[in-house]
């Protein structure tokens, strides 16, 4: 009880410097918590942009390369599927839903998908929410366009506006443009932290449309006009990817390989959940730098808390060989300092952690309004845990050099201070 | 129980420190100061009237000699045992900075209770009592409890804080007070105060006082007076 009341009214004795360590040290434990807080909902958000889809079925490709285009709409795919093998799927007994896409198109550097209207029902993101408008509906007509919120916000779009899509992915098109098949924007997505927020999102027949006259990626002739378009019958002939639903999880594993044994055209069936696992592997590295660097925050902050206590260290062995003419033990000293610097280590990690959620709490709809990234607020978990847990034992071993140090010097002081 | 005639006996002591001729050497043949006595012990600076007191109240051990405090050999006891005698038996002055500057002038004579429960029963029993007898001695050696009780250690005067240093020593009536130069920092007048005081409270509680100074003209005070000689090996030669 002596030694804890010592350490309070020294701790108190020293405000000012003891409120800069502790704020050194909470600082510290923002930044290592909230990168971790960060980087669990950035692998999250990640692994749940798609969600309540079984099943993502393309051309023969790597599982990574058609999760990368079919999803993330990073790179093109290499082949189509042809709507022959689409219907086959469809026929098959255990699917419930099958949402194709189509892409290979953009505008002004944002990707277009080429879909159904089931797409803004199926396609769920973040532990099965689906996709909202923010303003306007979906397609009804031939020629009509759903973008993004991140489109809408970085060109200035709003429902009615008239745009463009060109040919091909690029964000330079060299005049490779459907100019003559204008598209009018009937709704705005709300923004959802997923790939859905840089899309523009037509209709398949749509596609199709824009196609027509097309060859080898070039235009030859212009042929029709918009009217023309919405009154011919267009037949669709390939997609790019499907997205598909079960009915029951526990036929995944055999249609995955019906789908990969498919013997009338080459592709592929993955599982979502288990590629974007191995996508993330791909950049754990980047997380354990990330890591190691807030790492040495923590270390640099503990390091400040070990000098601040041995500058003053000096002043105070009077108030040590005063304790050890009490009756005091080394001991007794060696205690004192290493609760101070628990204490001070405890309050900067409890102000840390309070301060973290906070500003989480505050903070969070802005950040799910700018990037995206969507923040779940929950109590610290294990990994924060762990991480609290490293800091209390790294303080309480940092508090031990001071405190040595304030042994030794008892011991050798005595009742004199030999300075 | 052992009948102890002497509060402090001290024979064949011997203690140096580093290794070479020319470092510091302490030797002394006998040394006795009778129970409830007091002594003074006065000599140039350097010649180890602080490591006199350090081996006296158990911090420093001796290379050879026999440390007899209250009938208690304390090179027999181990480094624990000594700090617990400390606590229990001895309270100390100091010349200057006696408090720790964080607590206030009753928290700081509270210090000695809080290491030693001997000390603590002798004082009562509960808080109230221990606090009640901590503003007797503040008042009793001329602090006013009223007025500087709740006040921190470092904000009183050097006279102030002396007393306030006295009256831990006190508290809880250990058997013997060392004061180690009290009244260098005074002046004249507050010094002979502040030793008038003392002698007031060593003789109420019937405590042994062994005290260290410079200065000759405070001899008189005292039952005994030793003086530590020559450079190299003390000596203390009994005066009265």
């Amino acid at each position: 009880m002596l030694v804890f009341n010592l350490a309070y009214k020294s701790i108190m004795n020293r405000k000012l410097t003891s409120l800069l360590t502790i704020i050194s040290i909470s600082l510290s434990v923002i930044l290592i918590l909230s990168v971790e807080k960060i980087r669990k909902s950035t692998r999250t958000s990640f692994i749940n942009t798609i969600s309540g889809t079984d099943l993502v079925i393309g051309p023969r490709a790597s599982g990574i390369q058609l999760l990368l285009y079919s999803v993330f709409h990073i790179g093109d795919a290499t082949a189509n599927i042809t709507i022959k093998t689409v219907e086959d799927i469809k026929k098959r007994s255990e699917i419930d839903w099958v949402v194709p896409i189509s892409l290979g198109d953009s505008h002004k550097g944002f990707r277009v998908i080429g879909t159904t209207n089931n797409y803004f029902k199926r396609i769920r993101y973040r532990r099965n929410m689906t996709l909202k408008f923010d303003k306007g509906n979906s397609f009804s007509n031939l020629f009509e366009a759903v973008i993004g919120k991140d489109v809408a916000n970085s060109l200035g779009y709003n429902v009615g506006d008239k745009i463009i899509l060109a040919h091909g992915t690029g964000e330079v098109n060299f005049g490779k443009d459907h100019s003559d098949t204008p598209f009018i924007i009937s709704g705005i997505l709300q923004k959802t932290g997923t790939p859905s927020d840089r899309a523009v999102i037509v209709s398949l027949e749509a596609i199709e449309a824009i196609h027509i006259g097309w060859n080898s990626g070039s235009y030859d002739k212009r042929t029709k006009t918009i009217k023309d378009y919405e009154t011919i019958n267009l037949k669709l002939t390939n997609v790019t990817a499907l997205f598909v639903g079960l009915k029951s999880r526990m036929t995944t594993f055999s249609f995955q390989r019906w789908i990969n044994t498919y013997s009338q055209e080459p592709i592929t069936a993955i599982l979502p959940g288990v590629v974007f696992g191995e996508l993330w592997s791909l950049i754990v590295n980047i997380e354990n730098a990330l890591f190691i660097i807030t790492s040495m925050v923590v270390f640099t902050a503990l390091l400040g808390m070990i000098v601040s206590i041995l500058s003053s260290l000096n002043e105070r062995r009077r108030e040590m060989a005063i304790l050890r003419s009490l009756g005091a033990k080394p001991l007794h000293i060696f205690t004192l300092f290493i609760t101070e610097s628990s204490c001070i280590a405890f309050l900067g990690i409890f102000l840390g952690a309070t301060t973290m959620y906070a500003l989480l709490f505050t903070f969070k709809p802005i950040i799910e309004n700018f990037t995206g990234l969507y923040i779940e607020i929950t109590s610290p978990g294990y990994n924060e845990f762990i991480i609290m847990f490293i800091i209390i034992v790294a303080s309480v071993l940092s508090g031990i050099i001071p405190a040595l140090r304030a042994y030794s010097l008892s011991l050798s002081d005595g009742l004199i201070v030999k300075s | 129980m052992k009948n102890i005639k002497s509060a402090i006996q001290l024979s064949n002591l011997y203690f140096s420190w580093g290794t070479s001729a020319y470092d510091f050497n302490f030797k002394l043949n006998n040394f006795i100061l009778p129970i409830n006595a007091s002594g003074i012990i006065f000599g140039s600076s350097g010649l180890g009237k602080s490591t006199l007191l350090g081996i006296v109240s158990g911090i420093t051990k001796p290379n050879a000699g026999v440390v007899e405090i209250l009938g208690q050999d304390l090179c027999k006891m181990t480094s624990s045992q000594r700090d617990r005698f400390r606590a229990d038996n001895i309270g100390m002055i100091f010349q200057q900075f006696n408090l720790i500057p964080y607590l206030s002038t009753i928290e700081n004579v509270l210090l000695p209770l809080r290491l030693s429960l001997k000390r603590r029963i002798s004082c009562g029993s509960s808080k109230e009592q221990y606090i009640y007898e901590a503003k007797k001695l503040l008042d009793a050696l001329g602090v006013s409890s009223k007025k500087f009780g709740t006040q921190l250690a470092n904000t009183l005067s050097v006279g102030q804080q002396q007393r306030v240093a006295a009256a831990r020593a006190f508290i809880g009536s250990p058997p013997l007070i060392i004061a180690d130069e009290p009244t260098s920092s005074l002046d004249e007048k507050s010094e002979s105060d502040f030793l008038q005081q003392l002698f007031k409270q060593t003789s109420t509680n019937k405590t042994t006082l062994l005290l260290v100074s410079h200065n000759k003209k405070i001899i008189p005070k005292f039952n005994r007076s030793f003086e530590i000689t020559n450079i190299i090996h003390s000596t203390l030669t009994q005066k009265t």
